[in-house]
């Protein structure tokens, strides 16, 4: 099953890329976070040793909606979902 | 034609280009002030450190819809008859324009009451990111 990320600022820097399609065996949020993880340098961006799961200033989105589950590493995704990591907002 | 409120590509759009769309709606004869913010590229950052350009990304479905969100909010206010947000996106020398927040309202007070509160507003809620790039060769997203 694919998926696709989109990349906005610190993460579209680091990345390279503005979105990608990720594909995913077991269809969840923690295995795609698993995938980025080893596949470039977010780890201080998204991810929080202390609490071993994603920052909370960082904002879920999939689909264009923002998500508020408390723990968002049990979200199961779907075929062609569009998923994003949102470091704080810093309008001009 | 309508100016519609979102994110649009630096070039796109500019200042005059609102107000002349602004004065064609169908209410304006309404209106009895229209109020302007442009937000610019300060040649500094919040610490002093001299800058000297900004890069703006934005993620335009999300933004779009929280900008739509902001104005149709402030709209409801009675004297305001229109409010517009247009943000720009790309790269940016000192000086150059980010930002247009127009209101037009049928008087005075609530127009200033309105622009302030519209420009508080984008700048918590809107998924726009700003990077400075500073003069010592450095640069760094701002949050």
């Amino acid at each position: 099953m694919n998926v696709e990320v989109l990349y906005f600022a610190e993460f579209k820097d680091i990345t390279g890329k503005e979105k990608e399609d990720v594909e995913l065996v077991n269809n969840s949020l923690k295995e795609l976070i698993n995938i980025l993880l080893s596949k470039y340098n977010i780890r201080n961006l998204l991810w929080d040793e202390k609490i071993q799961n994603i920052h909370n200033n960082i904002s879920l989105i999939i689909n264009n909606k923002a998500i508020h589950d408390k723990n968002p590493l049990l979200i199961e995704l779907k075929e062609g979902d569009s998923i994003a990591f949102l470091t704080p907002v810093s309008g001009g | 034609m309508e100016i519609k409120s979102g994110i649009y590509s630096k070039g796109e759009i500019n200042l005059e280009t609102i107000l002349d769309s602004l004065k064609r709606i169908n209410n304006i004869e309404k209106a009895g002030s229209i109020h302007t913010f442009t937000g610019i590229v300060r040649g500094s950052s919040m610490e002093g450190k001299p800058v000297k350009g900004m890069k703006i990304d934005a993620y335009n479905e999300l933004a779009d819809k929280s900008i739509t969100r902001i104005c149709e909010e402030l709209k409801q206010k009675e004297g305001i008859i229109d409010v517009i947000i247009i943000h720009l996106k790309g790269e940016f020398k000192i000086s150059e324009d980010l930002v247009y927040v127009v209101v037009a309202s049928a008087h005075r007070i609530e127009g200033f009451e309105t622009i302030e509160k519209a420009v508080e507003m984008y700048k918590k809620e809107i998924a726009v990111w700003k990077k400075e790039d500073y003069v010592d060769g450095s640069s760094e997203w701002v949050h």
